[in-house]
């Protein structure tokens, strides 16, 4: 899943295993990319929203029949 | 020589790299206004033995605990590192001289080292986990916090040298410039003649003693955050006290369930027009005490009282969001 960031952001997320320190740009990252407890902190700050990746229909639609 | 004087005292506060490593010397170093900065638990009594006499012959010690706690104005760097303490993330956005703070709750929180200088005499204290952060104002004088903690190890370091000194700083926040919004019911808070008040986060641990050493092994898991507030208001109907009983305003019934209200509370720093701290609810569960009365008049008081718990998709129950000129703690 693709996330979008708001703007440029440092987060400092402490975890059991010790502090998790990132620098984000803001556009587009993958999940992947980016380490889950900093992301979490992103998206409940209102900073990273996930981009709808749903398929767009590109395929050619028929012309409408007119009448008369 | 002469004896000690109470008001020679200095505080300082550091994050540490790791638990157990004590940082060399504090971050941020500032005056206080109360508290013992460094408070030792020493649990020992006498033994119940028998023996010759009625009296006891030994007694055990078998915990030194370390404690923080102390009053301070509210300066305006060494706040942001309290507030990373008891939060655990921080999330920093905007460009110097305006870095914009905002604290959500996570899973774990850092270790801190808490300085103090009494009459130059030095005590540290390591591993320190925020237990509770109270910000309490009264109408227009600077706002005063008192931050606790729980540590470890009590050491004795030969150097006091903040990086930083906030001592005698004009920047601290006020309430003069800042914003005081409230409602019973809905997460829209609107202006309110708000007179003073308290915000007050506990997120107490029970240190581990485990056997071996006097001294705690760790400060401890935390319990779970309880976000509380105190406003005192001076209202001109008594629609608070019918929003929290009955849900509305022109209510005729008691509401069966809490009614969930907001809050935004915010302060400037005294000494930048962009520095301030506003914290925010967006689910807080009020509770409203009718005026009281009195044959003398006067304005009547309305006292809230709200628990803020955790929205669906917040970052806390209270999110405080810090605007200092400190990139990153």
């Amino acid at each position: 899943m693709r996330y979008a960031i708001a703007q440029d952001a440092h987060v400092e997320v402490w975890t059991n295993a010790g502090p998790v320190v990132a620098d984000v740009v803001a556009g587009e990252v993958e999940e992947s990319d980016v380490d889950a407890a900093v992301l979490g902190t992103l998206i409940r700050s209102g900073l990273a929203v996930a981009v709808d990746e749903t398929p767009v229909d590109e395929t050619p639609k028929a012309p409408k029949s007119k009448k008369g | 020589m002469s004896p000690l004087n109470k008001a020679l005292v200095l505080a300082g506060l550091a994050k540490q790299t790791a638990k157990g490593s004590l940082a060399t010397n504090p971050t941020f170093g500032f005056g206080v206004t109360g508290g013992k900065i460094i408070a030792t638990g020493i649990k020992q009594g006498a033994a119940e033995t028998t023996s010759g006499s009625l009296a006891s012959s030994n007694v055990d010690r078998t915990e030194v605990g370390g404690a923080m706690g102390f009053d301070s104005r509210a300066y305006m760097k060494m706040l942001g590192l309290i507030l990373l303490g008891l939060y655990g993330a921080d999330t920093v956005t905007g460009t110097t001289p305006s870095f914009v703070h905002t604290f959500g709750l996570a899973a774990s929180q850092p270790y801190l080292s808490a300085f103090e200088s009494y009459n130059s005499l030095l005590r540290a204290l390591r591993d320190v986990k925020v237990t509770g952060l109270n910000m309490k104002w009264t109408g227009n004088e600077p706002v005063i916090i008192t931050p606790t903690g729980t540590g470890t190890v009590l050491s004795f370091p030969t150097t006091f040298v903040p990086t930083t000194s906030e001592t005698g700083s004009e920047s601290f926040l006020t309430p003069v410039g800042g914003v005081f919004q409230v409602a019973m019911v809905g997460a829209t808070p609107a202006t309110a003649r708000i007179t003073g008040g308290e915000i007050d986060i506990a997120f107490g641990t029970t240190p581990v003693f485990a056997s071996g050493q006097v001294e705690a092994d760790d400060p401890g898991a935390h319990n779970l955050m309880v976000a509380t507030c105190k406003l005192t208001v001076i209202p001109d109907d008594l629609a608070y006290w019918m929003q929290v009983v009955t849900g509305t305003a022109n209510g005729t019934a008691v509401s069966p369930k809490a009614q969930y209200g907001s809050l935004s509370i915010g302060f400037k720093d005294n000494g930048s027009t962009a520095g301030g701290l506003v914290w925010t609810g967006s689910k807080v569960a009020f509770l409203a005490e009718r005026p009281d009365v009195d044959p003398k008049g006067g304005n009547a008081e309305i006292a809230l009282a709200g628990e803020a718990v955790m929205p669906s998709s917040g970052v806390a129950p209270l999110i405080p969001v810090l605007t200092n000129d400190v990139a990153t703690y």
